[in-house]
């Protein structure tokens, strides 16, 4: 396959700008190719900002060339799903009732990103306010993304276009948002790793809150390196988002070459009759495990101390009365410009009774303290992300059991660090994945253990086989 | 739970809502309410104290 600068890992694209053997000028110029190109049939971009992005690939250029380098991100194009606020451009949530919303200010994520000199492309398709009971929705203002693998297969979501567009060369990383699986269901789907880090390490500040107590900001992207980057630059509190906590921020990117020798792993690969991988995930589990006994870790068998049930219901309770709250004025005045989902969502968080509330949140510190106590035993846990891969639109009930019967609860609930990591491909070509989760705060041991995997499935594999629509330059 | 559910969507301005999709409100209420009651009950012990607001002191 001939090189594509577009499927360039960000770091190595970073490194070429640096060594002035790729100019960001090139790099964003094909980016906007392919999205001309493929966006119309893949619905991955909402809005596209291609005259702001020429300009600061052009600025990006001169400062390098005038000795002003800001790092490894310098002259990297990305994108943020359209919930993160961007100042002077349209930040619609995917939702008729934000579709004229232009702000003022820029999100945190998106500032840091900007200053350590990554070029913003534009925003990126999602849920209605990252809701979703995980069908497609066609009611909403924007058609949904569609999965580059198979464009007739679901992307997962709800950071469906995040995910989508580092699979189809349309940006060389991504920002989602995690609440119930949102940044690790998309990166499964369609392939990419997908980091959802603690609850408390990135700022959420100017990111379209969903539910406050379980909401992460994260990226999607195609290496552990990339999010070892991405992750040094957000970290870190900005004294406005009051859970983002001050903890040193460790070099991610360094601690990767760590490898996984005397680690403990703990592999669930159980979690009850009614939540069986399909033979495909199942394989991919057995084949990680495998990658990572080879490379040295000691793996043991786990279970989770609770019903996976038991944490969606938790989850499900807190989301919803939250949910509702922070949308109980267009509930009551302008439901008709809601999504179906979102509507669904706001007739179940109205009648959360507060004693219903109150015991949800209690049992959450119960059960995230449960996962906290597995890392006394190992250092970090091997599972799968989703139950099976991403399925056909037409598939409904699939599409539907793809995000209702992921395993990705306990993590949403607990606030660890969890990352979906791309584990090969089933029979019909569509990525396999597994989830990787560790202590409080420790993202390190989990880029270090993903890192391992990587080393036996580097990126880029394989891209997926999307004809373009206009000529290829 | 029909007339309940029209009664709670009236008393809290949710007529609205409640228009877009009657049947569905009315089994969302359904689905709230069983889900809560199918969450468990901890004690002080069980959980630690309740949520707790912690006010910070100056550094």
């Amino acid at each position: 396959m001939s090189e594509d600068v577009a499927f360039l890992s960000a770091a190595e694209a970073g490194r070429r700008i640096v060594a002035g053997t790729l100019s960001p000028v090139t790099l964003v110029d094909r980016m906007l190719d392919r999205i001309a190109a493929l966006n119309g049939r893949l619905h991955t971009y909402i809005t596209v900002v291609a005259e702001q992005a020429r300009d600061a690939a052009a600025k990006a250029e001169a400062e390098i060339a005038a000795g002003h380098h800001r790092g490894p991100l310098h002259g990297v194009p990305f994108a943020v799903k359209d919930n993160y606020f961007t100042a002077g451009i349209r930040t619609t949530a995917g939702s008729r009732l934000m579709l004229d919303v232009v702000p003022d200010f820029s999100a945190e994520a998106v500032l840091r990103l900007q200053a350590a000199g990554a070029i913003l492309l534009g925003k990126l398709n999602t849920w209605e306010y990252g809701t979703g009971n995980g069908g497609v929705y066609f009611d909403l203002p924007f058609p949904p993304a569609c999965n580059p693998w198979n464009p007739e297969c679901f992307t997962g979501g709800s950071s469906t276009g995040a995910g989508a567009a580092i699979a189809a060369g349309m940006a060389s990383f991504t920002m989602g948002s995690d609440t119930g699986g949102s940044i690790r269901l998309p990166a499964a789907a369609c392939g990419v790793i997908g980091l959802k880090p603690s609850y408390g390490r990135v700022s959420r500040t100017g990111m379209l809150p969903n539910c406050w107590s379980l909401d992460v900001a994260g990226p999607l992207c195609r290496t552990t390196e990339d999010a070892a980057l991405v992750l040094g630059v957000l970290a870190g509190p900005d004294g406005k988002d009051e859970a983002a906590r001050d903890l040193p921020v460790p070099d991610y990117r360094e601690s990767r070459g760590a490898g996984v020798r005397g680690m403990t792993v703990g592999v669930i690969s159980d979690a009850g009759p009614d939540e069986i991988p399909s033979p495909a995930q199942r394989a991919a589990l057995d084949e990680a495990a495998a990658t990572l006994a080879a490379a040295g870790a000691r793996l043991v068998p786990l279970s989770l101390p609770e019903s996976l049930a038991l944490y969606r219901r938790t989850t499900s309770i807190i989301n919803w009365s939250e949910s509702f709250s922070i949308h109980e004025t267009d509930s009551t005045e302008r439901p008709h410009l809601m999504g179906r989902a979102l509507r669904a969502k706001m007739m179940a968080g109205a009648s959360v009774r507060a004693a219903d509330y109150l015991a949800a949140l209690r049992q959450r510190r119960l059960l995230a303290a449960g996962i906290e106590a597995l890392f006394e035993q190992v250092d970090l846990l091997l599972l799968p992300g989703t139950q099976a891969v991403a399925p056909p639109f037409a598939n409904e009930s699939d599409v539907v059991d793809f995000t209702r019967r992921s395993w990705m609860a306990p993590f949403s609930l607990s606030g660890h660090p969890a990352l979906t990591f791309p584990a090969g491909f089933d029979a019909d070509g569509m990525p396999r994945n597994v989830q990787l989760a560790t202590r409080w705060f420790d993202e390190a041991t989990l880029l270090r253990c993903a890192a391992a995997l990587e080393n036996s499935s580097p990126w880029p594999a394989r891209h997926p086989a999307l004809e373009l629509e206009t000529a290829d330059a | 739970m029909t007339d309940f559910a029209a009664q709670f969507a009236e008393r809290h301005g949710l007529e609205l809502l409640r228009a877009a999709d009657p049947a569905g409100f009315d089994a969302a209420m359904i689905q709230t309410e069983v889900a809560g009651a199918a969450m468990p009950r901890l004690s002080d012990k069980e959980s630690g104290p309740a949520p707790v607001f912690r006010p910070k002191p100056r550094p």
